[in-house]
């Protein structure tokens, strides 16, 4: 996948470019809007990640011109300013997704790619992922033929770290993502809820045992294994 | 005297004094003046029962010492004519008759002014005491004349005390009218006075409620606000200034934090998933990841501070099944914090119209805080009540904190009750203030109370309907 960052705080791209990287996809990245128009004449992109405000031609400019020649490429605009308006403005002027900042890479990535499932018409409300399959809808989880229907914390937990393979998350983290709630209440909370997971996902009969890709690193956080 | 703080108050007051001025004293002569016609009136009936009468042309001068001896002359000639009644002893049967006494002597006669006895400037008594007899004589203007008459002192005194009642009745008989006269008057100058300053306080409130960028049109108003209205303007304006340049400073401070936050968000995650697995380099980046979570945490708390004190939160309402969050939330506290009895009631079909961050926001904060500040053994309690214009919901718990007093002070903006507690725990100090604002960007409140034992009770009420967006 080919993807074009137009973003003008090197640093930022620095990693998302290095995040695409380690996704297998394609980054190039363009620090102004001029730079990025350029990037767009010389190849095609699946999707464009623009930041709003850019120096030379910010990014409702780019915006402009880039519809106005006609392009349809999906855009997912990143900005500083998280209101309303500026949401408003920016799916008016022809963006697809909107995700402000500070944003984690692993949320950018679950946007473009289902922006381009989007476009190639692939079903959205199904999660795949090393054998794994995730109904977003029904939260029905299926590992191994073995199905099993997770409660809403369950389904958030195990969606939150699929969407991010590789990715270490914090209790912390997670707390903040699954629960909503910013301190640390001090319980195993989030350990008794993978393990909820995994007993569920464990087929009590099953001579041959598949290791769950839901990986806990004593001290340090929980991963979905990538593969 | 809290009474007197009030306008109306103060002018009721007033009148009733100015007529209480007004009855005892322009009254007391005017009611003079009527009693001086009632006195004439009496005088020309007790004319009849004068022993001795004698007018004198107003023009001739009064020549004293000629009435005296007129008047032994004639207390002579009544005794010499017989004139005399029936000597009844000291008893008058009838005081409206006069008494006449058989003169011995005419040398203990003995003249007594007693001035201040009448307060008619054109009557005159004079008290004439004979052989311990007295007689009261009075000279009196009536139709350019001098009336000299003497009269027995007993039915002078009577005439005199009739006279005086008369008047008074006519006062008392003032007073109630005098005294609502007050009343109403006091009410329509008050009315007069406050109605355009309540009108007027009603705009002020408004627009400090709902309009802050509208101002006051000096012109439609009274002459005497206009120096009042240029200077709640003028206030309003610099209010504003201020209030812009603090905002802006936290939402420009927030923004500016925005970019170096997400390249230490986004680089920490690397280097975390590139240090080997249970290296001490990872366990040390995840834990300085948390902080930096916490750090984006606050940043987007402020950010969204700002814009409710901006009044720019934006809310995007939809129908919101409050019942099923609460018992939601109930089933929450009971994974993250099993050493919590928690239990909720309440009506289980409650729709609020909401925004559902916001509101999400809203109650895991709520949440946060009583599973935060709980004690050992404790408990959580929710209810949900819903009426005709509102939804009430309350969260009780116990605490081992003394909140006494505190109640406003918890939703100061980075106040700690316990700095070491927050940082055993986490928390901005921001949660509570955050709250407060997106309970009332839906039109609704956030208030807690303390109860007895160190009960915390926080009560969010909020409009079924919610009537206007922020």
């Amino acid at each position: 996948m080919n993807i074009l960052l137009i973003e003008d705080e090197q640093k930022i791209a620095d990693f998302v470019l290095e995040g695409f990287e380690t996704l297998g996809w394609h980054g190039v990245h363009a620090p102004d809007g001029v730079s990025g128009l350029e990037s767009l004449a010389q190849m095609p992109f699946d999707a464009i990640v623009l930041d709003w405000m850019l120096p030379v031609m910010d990014g409702m400019d780019f915006l402009q011109i880039w519809r106005h020649q006609g392009h349809h490429t999906p855009v997912i605009m990143l900005t500083a300013k998280a209101n309303i308006e500026c949401k408003l403005l920016g799916f008016e002027m022809g963006i697809q997704d909107y995700l402000p900042k500070p944003f984690h890479f692993e949320e950018l990535a679950a946007r473009i790619r289902a922006l381009s499932h989007r476009r190639t018409a692939q079903d959205t409300s199904l999660l795949r992922l090393n054998g794994l399959e995730l109904n977003r809808v029904s939260r029905k989880a299926t590992w191994q033929g073995f199905s099993a229907v997770l409660s809403q914390r369950e389904f958030l937990l195990l969606e939150y770290l699929m969407l991010s393979p590789g990715q270490i998350f914090t209790r912390k983290k997670i707390l903040r993502h699954v629960w909503g709630i910013d301190f640390d209440p001090q319980t195993n909370v989030v350990d008794v809820c993978i393990m909820r997971v995994r007993k569920k996902l464990t087929h009590p009969g099953a001579a041959s045992k598949v290791e769950l890709p839901l990986q806990t690193l004593r001290g340090v956080g929980y991963r979905w294994a990538s593969t | 005297m809290r009474v007197l703080r009030s306008v109306g108050s103060r002018t009721f007051v007033f009148f009733i004094a100015c007529s209480l001025v007004f009855i005892f004293g322009i009254n007391r002569m005017w009611a003079g003046y009527f009693s001086q016609r009632i006195h004439q009136t009496l005088w020309d009936q007790e004319i009849t029962q004068a022993l001795w009468l004698e007018v004198v042309d107003l023009a001739d001068p009064i020549d004293m010492p000629q009435l005296q001896r007129s008047l032994l002359k004639r207390i002579a000639y009544s005794q010499v004519a017989d004139l005399r009644l029936d000597r009844q002893d000291e008893v008058n049967e009838n005081p409206a008759k006069p008494f006449i006494w058989g003169a011995t002597g005419t040398d203990s006669l003995e003249w007594v002014e007693q001035a201040g006895l009448n307060p008619m400037a054109k009557a005159r008594h004079v008290h004439w005491s004979f052989e311990g007899h007295h007689w009261t004589w009075v000279s009196l203007h009536h139709r350019q004349q001098h009336y000299q008459m003497l009269l027995d002192h007993r039915v002078a005194q009577q005439s005199l005390a009739r006279m005086w009642a008369v008047r008074d009745q006519t006062i008392w008989y003032q007073l109630p009218t005098v005294v609502l006269s007050a009343v109403l008057l006091a009410w329509l100058v008050t009315r007069l006075m406050l109605n355009p300053m309540q009108r007027l306080s009603q705009r002020l409130n408004q627009i400090v409620r709902l309009q802050p960028q509208e101002r006051i049109d000096a012109k439609g108003s009274l002459k005497e606000f206009e120096s009042l209205i240029n200077a709640f303007n003028a206030l309003l304006d610099r209010l504003q200034i201020s209030y812009q340049q603090a905002s802006r400073f936290s939402s420009d401070a927030a923004h500016e934090l925005q970019t170096p936050l997400t390249i230490l968000r986004g680089q920490l995650a690397q280097a975390i998933n590139q240090a080997g697995d249970y290296h001490d380099v990872q366990i040390r980046l995840t834990s300085i990841s948390d902080e930096v979570e916490r750090l984006i945490s606050i940043t987007e708390k402020l950010l969204q501070l700002s814009l409710a004190d901006a009044g720019r939160m934006s809310l995007v309402l939809e129908p919101i099944p409050l019942s099923d969050w609460v018992a939601e939330l109930v089933d929450d506290a009971a994974s993250f914090a099993p050493h919590l009895k928690t239990s909720w009631q309440g009506d289980p079909h409650v729709i609020w119209h909401a925004d559902r961050n916001l509101a999400r926001q809203l109650l895991t904060n709520l949440l946060s805080n009583a599973v935060k500040y709980n004690q050992v053994g404790g408990w959580i309690r929710f209810y949900l009540k819903q009426t005709d214009q509102d939804v009430e919901l309350e969260i009780h718990n116990p605490t081992e904190a003394d909140l006494q007093g505190m109640e406003e002070k918890l939703f100061e903006r980075f106040y700690r009750l316990d700095p070491h507690h927050n940082r055993k725990t986490g928390g901005s100090g921001l949660g509570l203030s955050l709250c407060r604002e997106i309970a009332k960007a839906h039109g609704g409140a956030l208030t807690m109370g303390i109860k007895p034992q160190k009960n915390v009770v926080m009560r969010l009420r909020l409009p079924l309907q919610q009537s206007h967006t922020v």
